[in-house]
């Protein structure tokens, strides 16, 4: 059993879904339910030996694939545990239902029902100050997401999340079998209590999705549009569920009451979506409580990715993420001028500003937790530019994303060439090729840069580049040069 | 004894069945007449048990039968639509029942299947839709339960099947101590065997 995530999860979902089918789908036969529901066995024990029929012969398998594939044991547990939740949504879904055929739909709905909502989720709460630069993981929820396992969860708590799932999704599907009318063979679900359940589970997100779709194809009045929409689809979906269920449309224009319930909980999520979305929005943190902060301004992109991961020998270990850099050198601590430039921002919808600037902001609190929000500044408001120039003006350059550069080269680094590139002419031109030389250079950059402020940095173009290059080209530091920097350094050679 | 005590039945807005009220003694044939329609194997299948009531209660030699293990062992349902696996003999399926319930006769399964031409080694798969019914009539014979509770197998059975069939309750009456209560909507066919007739 090699462990590629995404293969393992179609080949095991399968599986579950095989298994569980072979020894559950005797619930949609009236001969085969009397037959084992006339013998003299609890129902109980039924459902006890049919299951451990199908989760013993997977167990086989895993226990096979690590006596003698040598897999590794967490991925093989973190496997049967996934198929044991598959395994019980299946059984859930033949229990719930009387057709084979409906029982593998609903049982494939059920299994990617969670994702849906992530979907909903995301879609719903619009947080318009989301930081995509310090973005955080979101924790996985859905069976799948634990399972693949995109943002590195520790094994124990992906271990603690699917145990979760397989318990829950075993506790309905044994609860469903045994309280399972067996007349419920001529019926496409077994339970009427299941008919609500199933509605509710499609009516209430189809509805919400129709309201975002709405509200983003409109742009005036979007609230109002969004909730008729809601209200209209939640009508139109109830009754084609219920005409499908009871066959009957009188029925289905009949059980109003269901459709005012369905309402209910969607305008529940509504709410509970627009709150979440506001609140979220409207953060800004105190400035005493603030320990301190970074920033991330989308024109300084194109160095960042230059920053290189020292290890304490002086050897490169890699280039650290960007967004990984800024949190561990950047601690900015004036406080009142990043509070003011994010109250600012939460009043104002930056499509009214003149001229808006995005910055993304970290904020390091000080009970220890982090936040992260994106804040709009208008750059037309010389306040605005003012408190700018004191949150990224030459302070950002001494405690800020060019920390890296503030310091010498480690002393073991190897430092294969030193080079300036002008962009004029497009040529290189060696400035050195060891250690010494690289660090006068930076120690000379450094010192043109701190004189910049905010504007004439970033508004200004870079008439060439200082390369310091690493382990024969594997890495490099590069530093911006402007234009009156030039007489500056020392050994730049230029047209 | 079973003891039938205001079983009512509803399925969905149709009532099968409405406050029947009944007992069938042991060592007797008990016959449960009603055409088609009439809630035969609803009762049926109550009485063996897979069905809950919406109201009444089956009460088996004083104990109530529903998911009831004790009650279960003393009786044997065959029902309309009881199906064995095509893939497994006459053999493979008493040995499973041999499991299920202690009083199973190997022997009178072999003397049953060999008086009415019936290899124990066949699959079913392999037999008729009469001969099937037939084999579940047999199986359920030699299971020597205290109760043998059947639905109207008989309903499109060939003639020479049925009388076989006959023969066979008669013989589990009279030779195997069991209490047969036998559904069906052919009036005629017990008239001279039946020691109580319930009609729906």
């Amino acid at each position: 059993m090699s462990y590629d995530p995404i293969y393992n999860c179609i080949f095991t979902g399968l599986i579950a879904l095989i298994l569980g089918s072979l020894l559950f789908s005797y619930l949609h036969s009236f001969g085969r339910i009397d037959l084992y529901h006339s013998m003299p066995i609890t129902v109980k024990r039924l459902f006890g030996i049919r299951y451990l029929i199908g989760a013993c012969s997977f167990f086989t398998a895993c226990v096979i694939a690590v006596l003698i594939s040598n897999d590794d044991i967490n991925k093989v547990i973190l496997t049967f545990l996934f198929f044991l939740t598959a395994y019980h949504v299946t059984i859930y879904a033949y229990t719930i239902t009387g057709n084979p055929v409906v029982a593998i739909c609903v049982s494939i709905i059920i299994f990617f029902y969670i994702d849906l909502w992530e979907r909903i989720y995301e879609l719903m709460c619009s947080y318009e100050t989301v930081s995509s630069f310090f973005a955080e993981p979101m924790p996985e929820i859905s069976v799948m997401d634990i399972y693949i396992n995109e943002s590195g969860e520790p094994f124990w708590l992906l271990l603690v999340k699917l145990m979760i799932w397989a318990l829950i999704t075993f506790l309905f599907c044994r609860n469903s079998y045994i309280k399972r009318p067996a007349e419920a063979c001529t019926n496409l679900i077994a339970f009427y209590s299941s008919n609500l359940l199933l509605k509710l589970m499609i009516v209430v997100p189809v509805s919400l999705l129709m309201g975002k779709s709405a509200y983003d194809s409109f742009s005036g009045h979007k609230n109002t549009v969004q909730m008729v929409w809601m209200i209209l689809t939640a009508i139109v979906t109830s009754v084609i569920i219920e005409t499908l269920l009871s066959r009957k449309f009188k029925t289905a224009i009949k059980k109003w009451g269901s459709i005012i319930f369905a309402l209910i909980i969607i305008f529940a999520f509504y709410a509970g979506f627009k709150y979440s979305a506001t609140k979220y929005n409207e953060y800004v943190p105190s400035a005493d409580r603030i320990e301190s902060y970074a920033v991330y301004n989308p024109l300084d992109s194109y160095y960042y990715y230059n920053n290189i991961d020292f290890n304490e020998d002086g050897s490169v270990n890699d280039y650290i993420s960007a967004p990984e850099y800024v949190k561990a050198h950047m601690f900015l601590a004036d406080t009142e001028a990043i509070v003011k430039l994010a109250a600012k921002s939460v009043k104002t919808d930056y499509h009214d500003m003149a001229s808006p600037l995005p910055l993304q902001v970290y904020y390091r609190l000080d009970d220890g937790r982090t936040k992260s929000r994106l804040i709009w500044v208008d750059m037309d408001a010389e306040q605005n530019r003012a408190y700018l120039n004191r949150i990224v003006g030459p302070a950002y350059y001494k405690s800020g994303i060019w920390q890296a550069f503030t310091s010498n080269i480690p002393k073991n680094a190897n430092v294969s060439a030193v080079r300036y590139l002008d962009f004029s002419s497009d040529r290189y031109s060696d400035i050195g090729s060891d250690m010494d030389k690289a660090n006068i250079i930076v120690k000379q950059w450094r010192s043109a840069m701190v004189l910049y402020d905010y504007d004439h940095v970033r508004y200004d173009v870079a008439v060439g580049e200082i390369e310091v290059v690493f382990d024969d080209g594997a890495y490099r530091w590069i530093m911006p040069v402007y234009d009156d920097m030039l007489s500056k350094i020392k050994g730049l050679r230029y047209n | 004894m079973i003891n039938v005590y205001n079983i009512t039945k509803h399925y969905d807005d149709i009532c099968a069945l409405k406050k029947v009220n009944t007992s069938f003694e042991e060592g007797i044939l008990n016959v449960i007449y009603g055409t088609s329609g009439s809630g035969k194997t609803t009762l049926v299948r109550i009485i063996g048990g897979i069905v809950r009531p919406d109201d009444g209660v089956i009460i088996v030699d004083d104990m109530p039968i529903y998911d009831n293990i004790i009650t279960k062992k003393n009786m044997f349902l065959i029902t309309e639509k009881t199906s064995f696996s095509g893939y497994m003999s006459i053999r493979s399926i008493a040995r499973r029942m041999a499991t299920v319930y202690s009083s199973y006769d190997r022997r009178e399964l072999n003397d049953l299947c060999g008086q009415y031409g019936l290899k124990t080694g066949r699959y079913i798969a392999f037999l008729s839709k009469d001969e099937r019914k037939l084999v579940s009539l047999i199986i359920g014979v030699a299971a020597h339960t205290k109760y043998l509770v059947c639905d109207d197998i008989f309903k499109d059975m060939q003639d020479d099947y049925i009388k076989k069939s006959v023969e066979i309750i008669e013989h589990a009456v009279k030779e195997c101590n069991i209490t047969p209560v036998v559904a069906t909507s052919d009036r005629s066919l017990f008239e001279n065997l039946a020691g109580s007739i319930y009609e729906l």
